[in-house]
């Protein structure tokens, strides 16, 4: 049976047939590539530098048996429990200005799940304006204030989600439902965008 | 001459979407700009975007998490 048994065939077409790329596998690229599979969407490439710790167990769609593993190798792992057909390439790399176009190269939408602003910042500046659609995640830590994550579309083809002001700090902790919440929109944003709905 | 910022009415003298953020507190290096339909990556040059009466000017602050 495939994932999600709930859409037409031409729906499950369209979200079997597009690759999405996925920039960091951690809060917000681990819970996105994972409602983009249960969604549909069988074809991802995602791309992280860092292995799954503990304190990652409070927000992350990881496992306390995978400790130790690459985010990259324990996601595969986990994405394919759900979807054991799905296509689901992986790079384990610090990408930067020089690699990442290269890596999401076949990706026409790329998720950008980063923590770091230097990262995010380097993710759009060097994916805005290659046609690619771009869904941008900032101002998601802390706790309640649901209403203030929204949702941007900026120009032709950029998607930011968040409340674009709370950051993780010593301050406002990482939490799973804010981050859960932003990555849920990162991935509805993606669906609407292949099925050519209003995101 | 009035512009249009974050969806709200505001008074500016600025003449370059710089200097209007650079007062408005924004950080370049670290927010996307959106200048009258126009997208600008963090980093980009805004002293060179000239800031003209009733542009629409909206901003996303790039914060820390993921």
């Amino acid at each position: 049976m495939a994932a999600n048994p709930y859409l037409s065939q031409n729906e499950r077409k369209a979200l079997e047939s597009v690759c999405v790329g996925i920039a960091g596998a951690g809060g917000l690229g681990s819970n996105c590539a994972m409602h983009l599979v249960r969604a549909g969407v069988k074809r991802l490439v995602v791309a992280d530098f860092d292995v799954v710790s503990e304190s990652n167990l409070n927000r992350q769609f990881f496992f306390r048996d995978q400790i130790g593993m690459k985010k990259v190798d324990a996601l595969k792992e986990n994405l394919l429990r759900i979807e054991p057909t799905a296509d689901i390439s992986v790079s384990y790399a610090k990408l930067d200005a020089g690699s990442i176009r290269g890596v999401f190269e076949y990706c026409p939408i790329v998720v950008e799940a980063f923590d770091a602003v230097d990262a995010k910042a380097m993710f759009l500046s060097s994916l805005m304006g290659t046609g690619r659609r771009l869904v941008t995640a900032s101002g998601l830590a802390g706790w309640g204030r649901s209403n203030e994550m929204r949702l941007r579309k900026m120009g032709e083809g950029l998607i930011a989600v968040g409340d674009g002001a709370t950051a993780v700090g010593p301050d406002a902790a990482p939490v799973s439902p804010r981050v859960g919440i932003a990555a849920a929109m990162q991935a509805n944003a993606v669906v609407s965008l292949i099925l050519g709905v209003e995101p | 001459m009035k512009i249009t910022y974050q969806g709200k009415q505001v008074e500016t003298s600025a003449t370059t979407v710089a200097a209007f953020l650079s007062e408005a507190g924004v950080d370049c290096g670290r927010a996307i700009v959106e200048c009258d339909g126009e997208l600008y990556a963090p980093g980009s040059d805004l002293s060179q975007v000239a800031l003209k009466p009733d542009a629409v000017l909206d901003v996303f602050k790039i914060a820390a998490g993921g």
